[in-house]
């Protein structure tokens, strides 16, 4: 090591003091000590510039739009507990199955606010004891829909709420015989070897 | 705690309600032989933004009357194909119009009365709202199924969907059409009677040939 290395050394060690230093270096750490604390004063522009920079800086004009981008698309810290966002992702999953018409559906019956038309089904069969409707608005239920001979002619009605929209149906006479609608206003193939019959059903009236 | 509302989130996520309420009652209607026999059909329906309420209806209908899981598989099978036939000539044909399961269903029962797309088209194109043009789609079929020539119902029916005729009238005419067929009238006279009947203007121009 050099020898004026040795005396920095010393020097920034604190073992020896600045008197001590030969001159060269005793001058050239006066001059950084004063630059050192010329640093350390608060230095301000002067105030003219700075209007003049805010008044340069007003002048740019950012649009609403580039504001709210910025905002959105700024990346940032946001913290959650785990117990929360599960919550919230939970929440979200569940609005999202729950909403009406979220669901993939063609039930004619899942149609929001359309209203219901009353059907009168009528067949006439005086040797019957019962008489059942049934067809795509009973998921063709066995069970059906039953129809009365309020007066004993062997006149069967029943009146049933149904949306707008066309319909298969058929009557089961005594539990067992499928019976098409002879009044109905088609009658079709069911693909079983039967007929089924076809009401029309549209809206502010009954077909 | 915390470890509480995971279970409770998790079990929410792995069993969430049913989206279609009917589901449930469907699976549960069928046995194992028939959801085997139609549950590739329903799938490959459901693949294809097929009308899949109707065929649900037409397997229940096939299980209600003890029909043969086979034979409610080919039945199913040709429902199928008919939707698909009649979604794909809707969707070539009209590809920006939103269609409803009930416009694709009229379209299938109204080909297998041999009217062919480019005459329905023409119902799209007549439309002046975006109403549902099931009903007159269906009107149509049943009007040509009781032998009214095809391009004079389509231009009654084309007619009916211009000028807005209410659909609760247009429903009628099949059945004011066979009233006055059975008290003698000849197919001519009895659609006139039917339109008279309903107060539906007779398309002017034309005058339906029997």
């Amino acid at each position: 090591m050099k020898k004026v290395d040795d005396q920095l050394d010393s020097y920034l060690s604190g073992d020896t003091t600045i008197d001590e230093l030969p001159e060269a270096l005793r001058r050239e750490e006066e001059r950084l000590r004063g630059l050192m604390g010329s640093l350390e004063e608060d230095v301000h522009a002067p105030l003219a510039l700075r209007e003049g920079v805010m008044l340069e800086v007003a002048k740019i004009s950012v649009p609403l739009w580039r504001r709210l981008a910025d905002w959105c698309f700024r990346p940032r810290t946001v913290r959650v507990t785990p117990a929360a966002g599960t919550l919230v992702f939970a929440a979200s999953a569940a609005v999202l199955l729950l909403w009406p018409g979220s669901a993939p559906t063609s039930d004619p019956s899942a149609a929001a606010g359309a209203s219901q038309v009353v059907t009168r089904f009528v067949f006439v069969a005086p040797e019957a004891s019962s008489v059942r409707l049934t067809g795509d608005f009973a998921s063709w239920s066995q069970e059906g829909i039953a129809l009365e001979d309020l007066r004993g002619t062997g006149i069967w009605t029943v009146d049933v709420p149904l949306l707008p929209g066309i319909y298969q149906y058929t009557f089961i006479v005594n539990g067992t015989e499928w019976r098409p609608d002879p009044r109905a206003v088609s009658q079709v193939d069911d693909g079983f070897g039967q007929v089924n019959s076809v009401v029309i059903v549209s809206a502010e009236s009954a077909t | 705690m915390r470890l509480r509302w995971f279970l409770v989130a998790g079990a929410c996520m792995c069993f969430p309600p049913a989206a279609d309420g009917q589901e449930p009652d469907f699976a549960s209607s069928l046995d194992v032989a028939t959801r085997v026999a139609v549950q590739s059909i329903l799938d490959a329906a459901t693949r294809d933004s097929l009308p899949v309420q109707a065929l649900r209806s037409k397997v229940l209908e096939g299980v209600a009357k003890n029909v043969s899981p086979t034979r409610i598989g080919q039945a199913l099978a040709a429902l199928a194909g008919e939707l698909r036939s009649a979604r794909l000539a809707l969707r070539a044909g009209l590809p920006s119009q939103a269609l409803e399961d009930g416009e694709v269903v009229a379209v299938a029962m109204a080909a297998r009365q041999g009217i062919s797309f480019d005459v329905l088209q023409t119902l799209w194109e007549s439309r002046p709202n975006g109403g549902s043009l099931e009903v007159p789609v269906t009107v149509l079929g049943e009007l040509v199924r009781r032998g009214i020539p095809v391009e004079e119902a389509a231009a009654l029916m084309t007619h009916v969907v211009r000028t807005s005729v209410p659909l609760s009238l247009a429903a009628q005419i099949p059945g004011k059409f066979d009233g006055a067929l059975s008290a003698g009238r000849p197919p001519t006279a009895a659609l006139l009677e039917a339109l008279r009947t309903l107060n539906i203007p007779n398309p002017s121009g034309r005058r339906p040939s029997g």
